[in-house]
């Protein structure tokens, strides 16, 4: 489009025009001309209503009036003048031409011989148009018949802006008439661009009302779009129809936005789902499960790591309740044998005190009673002068004492033997064994000691003597055995018992689980000496297998490690 | 004279014991102890011929201080007392070096003067000596 003209050079134009017709200069014939153009540029200043092709129809009335023709046409450039755009025909041509609804852009190149005013860059006149001109691209069937032609090329600025082109005038075409229009149409072409420029700015306008309502529909999406978002809703997307750049932009955005809330959404839901398995866990883990685990498949990377962290101190609490479960159960255990043994031992207190009672009754008792009888009998008998009696009384008397003396000692030696104490381990196992075999005539004992008895500790003896005599009375009662090995050693740094029969064996859980089995109660009794003593206590037995007995204490130098 | 210690923790024991032998054997001269502390001093204070020592006293054991006897006072005749008539004693005995060995429940005064006549010859049965002099 051309540069846009101002009023002040239209008023101006219009201004030289009336000094022209006010102070004539030419010939009455130049006044009469100029008169025409004044009086024409008035008539389209004042057409302020009128649209920019009513305009050009205004001018292309005016052009043919002034040169007496039949037709004109009336036409605007592109930028490079190679197209021109023809807004105007005269009305004989709308009448007569058919081809004027076709499309009314013109390439120069291929324009007919008008155009020639064009690629010269001059006024074109041809008044002998029926005759062979270079250039004539020959007229489309239904177009009007031509016989002169006068095109007139409007400069502005060095550039072809505009073409008035008029035809058929009776008589030949002259300069003036080249003139007239040129002087028209190159004044009426700034009022031209005037208008061209206010529809431009209404079509703009209009474009922009349009653009504001697009702007404002696309605004509401938006809007309902980001209130949809603040709800939460992740599924809300805007139109495709937002064509706007701004609309498009903020949509792109939008959509962005409700992607990644969509994305945080099912985050938090999947995370929300994660931490209620997570609680769930931990619940039943509370209520005891302890092989509660979390398995979800999350993606949440804060969940994942709680899982790890949560089934980690599962774990942990786990074992910690396990073995607290271990402990106890363990303890109860402990505490049920101890109060077993406890009652066991006041059982056999009981009976031992009551065996003690009734062999120093029976035994000592009735001895010391006798011979008090006897020596009452016997001072009696001296008082009355019967010595003689006396001595034999006195005689018979001896063996009573010998008697209740012997029986002191096996009393005593019953409830521990004193050559523990005398003589030590070594001596009484030697002593044991041999009065074993003399009570048990067909278990025969194959003793092996590999140790010295001052490697044996004090506090040991009584231990070791005790087992001892558990395991071997054990033997004799229930195993049935013919043999006993027993073997009483050291190693470097553990004291060691083993007393092995070749009986018959038994099942130990059935023993140790007959309540107040005096067999149970003598193993429990073997198992408590020896731990309490810093040792470990193993029996192996199976029916049909034997029995071992094996305790042993850690040692270290001539004490025990206890 | 027999100077003879008897080296015994029963009270009862001691006395009659003591007692007996004076009775029996008027040229013995007789001491008591009542542990091994007693005993050893008795040993530099009345320089004993003969010893009769209980097996058990308190603290050491009368095996035990006869062994230290012996390696002090080898001369000194200790004859091992004890309840039990069994081997492991008299090889205890043996083996700590006494002289002798008898069973408290054996005990018997004949027998004792056989055993001291065929340690000390002369020393132990003549009852005719000025054996009143000791204690006893």
């Amino acid at each position: 489009m051309a540069a846009r003209p101002t009023y002040e050079e239209l008023e101006q134009r219009v201004k030289a025009l009336e000094q022209q017709t006010v102070e004539p200069k030419g010939s009455e014939k130049e006044r009469i001309q100029l008169r025409r153009q004044l009086e024409c540029l008035r008539k389209i200043a004042h057409m302020v209503d009128a649209d920019y092709r009513t305009l050009c129809d205004q001018i292309l009335l005016e052009i043919l009036d002034m040169t007496q023709s039949q037709y004109a046409f009336y036409g605007f450039f592109n930028e490079d003048e190679t197209v021109m755009t023809l807004y105007s025909w005269s009305r004989e041509v709308l009448e007569e031409c058919s081809v004027v609804d076709k499309p009314i852009h013109y390439p120069i190149a291929k324009a007919g011989v008008w155009a020639d005013a064009v690629r010269k860059r001059r006024v074109l006149i041809i008044n002998d148009y029926q005759a062979n001109h270079s250039g004539k691209k020959g007229i489309p069937e239904g177009h009007v018949q031509l016989t002169r032609i006068l095109s007139v090329p409007i400069f502005s600025q060095g550039r072809i802006v505009a073409l008035a082109a008029v035809s058929n005038k009776q008589s030949d075409y002259v300069d003036d008439d080249a003139k007239q229009i040129e002087a028209v149409v190159a004044s009426a072409q700034l009022i031209l661009n005037l208008r061209q420029a206010q529809e431009a700015l209404q079509e703009s306008e209009e474009k922009f009302r349009g653009m504001n309502k697009e702007l404002a529909q696309g605004l509401s999406e938006v809007l309902e779009a980001l209130k949809q978002l603040a709800s939460g809703d992740p599924e809300v997307r805007i139109p495709e129809a937002a064509k706007l750049e701004l609309i498009t932009r903020l949509k792109h955005m939008v959509n962005l936005t409700a992607q990644d809330l969509g994305e945080i959404v099912q985050l938090s839901h999947e995370f929300a789902i994660g931490l209620a398995e997570h609680f769930d866990a931990l619940h039943k883990v509370s209520k005891g499960d302890l092989n509660a685990r979390v398995t979800g498949t999350s993606q949440v990377e804060l969940l994942e790591q709680l899982k790890k962290v949560t089934n980690q101190m599962i774990e942990s609490v786990s074992t910690q309740i396990t073995e607290r479960q271990r402990a106890e159960e363990a303890l109860r255990k402990s505490e049920e044998e101890l109060r077993h043994l406890s009652s066991q031992l006041l059982k056999v207190q009981e009976n031992e005190r009551k065996r003690i009672s009734r062999e120093l009754h029976d035994s000592i008792g009735q001895s010391l009673t006798a011979i008090k009888f006897g020596l009452e009998n016997a001072r009696s008998q001296v008082a009355q002068g019967t010595a003689e009696a006396s001595v034999e009384l006195l005689a018979t008397l001896i063996p009573v004492v010998q008697h209740a003396s012997e029986e002191v000692r096996r009393i005593h030696t019953d409830l521990r033997p004193s050559m523990l104490d005398d003589l030590g381990i070594l001596a009484t196992i030697n002593w044991f064994s041999r009065e074993f075999q003399m009570i048990y005539t067909g278990i025969r004992i194959e003793k092996h000691v590999d140790i010295e008895e001052n490697d044996v500790p004090d506090s040991l003896r009584i231990i070791i003597f005790r087992i001892l005599q558990e395991a071997l009375n054990n033997a004799a009662k229930h195993s049935g055995a013919d043999l006993v090995r027993l073997h009483f050693g050291k190693t470097r740094d553990t004291i060691r018992l083993a007393i092995r029969d070749n009986g018959r064996g038994f099942d130990m859980g059935h023993v140790l689980s007959m309540e107040g089995s005096e067999k149970a109660f003598g193993i429990t009794s073997m198992k408590e000496r020896t731990e309490l003593s810093g040792g470990t206590l193993a029996i192996e037995s199976a029916p049909g297998a034997g029995t071992v007995v094996e305790a042993s204490w850690p040692y270290k130098g001539g004490q025990p490690l206890s | 004279m027999l100077k003879t210690l008897i080296v015994e923790d029963s009270p009862v024991f001691r006395k009659t014991f003591k007692e007996a032998l004076c009775k029996r054997f008027p040229l013995m001269a007789v001491e008591e102890a009542l542990d091994g502390k007693e005993a050893l001093e008795k040993i530099t204070t009345f320089l004993p011929d003969l010893v009769f020592m209980d097996i058990r006293l308190p603290g050491e054991t009368g095996l035990e201080l006869t062994r230290r006897m012996k390696a002090s006072h080898p001369h000194i005749v200790i004859i091992i007392l004890t309840d039990y008539d069994l081997p492991e004693y008299r090889e205890a005995a043996h083996d700590g070096g006494a002289d002798g060995f008898i069973a408290k429940g054996a005990l018997n005064l004949e027998d004792i003067g056989t055993l001291l006549e065929s340690m000390f010859p002369g020393r132990v049965l003549d009852s005719e000596g000025p054996a009143r002099k000791t204690p006893c």
